[in-house]
């Protein structure tokens, strides 16, 4: 496995458990009965802009360590930059993304048009989705690099 | 544009210049093992920038390293 490869695959673990830690702790809202009151989309919303900061921090940090513990395991001076086909494999992983989340997206907005779900279900759903683009992002790196491209 | 069209002589180039890594053309050229692996196997097409390196690597001109079958 590459360090491109074990980068990705350290990053989508990252991802899952940032993801998990978030349900966990929307689930637990939940079953407080945070959510019955006017201000659920108010919770979701805050709740978003915590997530995504995690998410950041998280994936520094983890990449940081993944760098410093990769370099005293193999010994070796590996490339921390991209080439050419790390730019165009991730270019492919973010067209996905984008296609994944859209797909998300739109399905989000017809479940709120047909009024399947409450509104802040909705904005979770398409929280939601943004997680399962990155995480099919993440895989699609992964298959391209194990490819070749 | 189709794939496996393009094809190349590094494996070939690499042995004749004394046995030469894909690790030091990697370095030579700016990029990944990876990429070089993937380049050599044909499953990946490098820009043109790439592939004039990869010839100035090997002192050839580039058609000698690389070759283009319009048939496929």
């Amino acid at each position: 496995m590459s360090y491109q490869e074990k980068k990705v695959a350290v990053s989508l673990i990252s991802a899952l458990i940032v993801f998990a830690l978030y349900a966990f702790y929307m689930f637990g809202m939940f079953q407080e009965g945070r959510f019955d009151g006017p201000e659920a989309s108010s919770l979701v919303g805050k709740s978003s802009f915590v997530l995504i900061g995690a998410s950041i921090v998280v994936s520094i940090v983890v990449q940081i360590v993944f760098a410093i513990i990769h370099a005293i395991a193999t010994r070796e001076n590996e490339r921390f930059t991209s080439d050419e086909r790390d730019k165009l494999i991730e270019l492919k992983a973010m067209q996905i993304i984008l296609i994944t989340f859209s797909v998300g997206f739109l399905a989000s907005m017809g479940v709120l048009a047909l009024e399947m779900l409450l509104p802040y279900m909705v904005f979770l759903l398409i929280i939601l989705s943004m997680f399962v683009a990155n995480i099919i992002g993440d895989l699609a790196k992964l298959f391209l690099y194990r490819r070749g491209f | 544009m189709g794939k496996g069209r393009i094809s190349n002589n590094i494996r070939k180039l690499r042995f004749e210049h004394d046995e030469m890594t894909q690790k030091q053309l990697a370095e030579e050229t700016g990029v990944s093992r990876q990429t070089i692996v993937a380049i050599e196997r044909a499953k990946y097409s490098p820009s043109l920038q790439l592939a004039f390196l990869i010839a100035h690597a090997f002192e050839r001109p580039l058609q000698d390293v690389f070759s283009y079958d319009a048939s496929d």
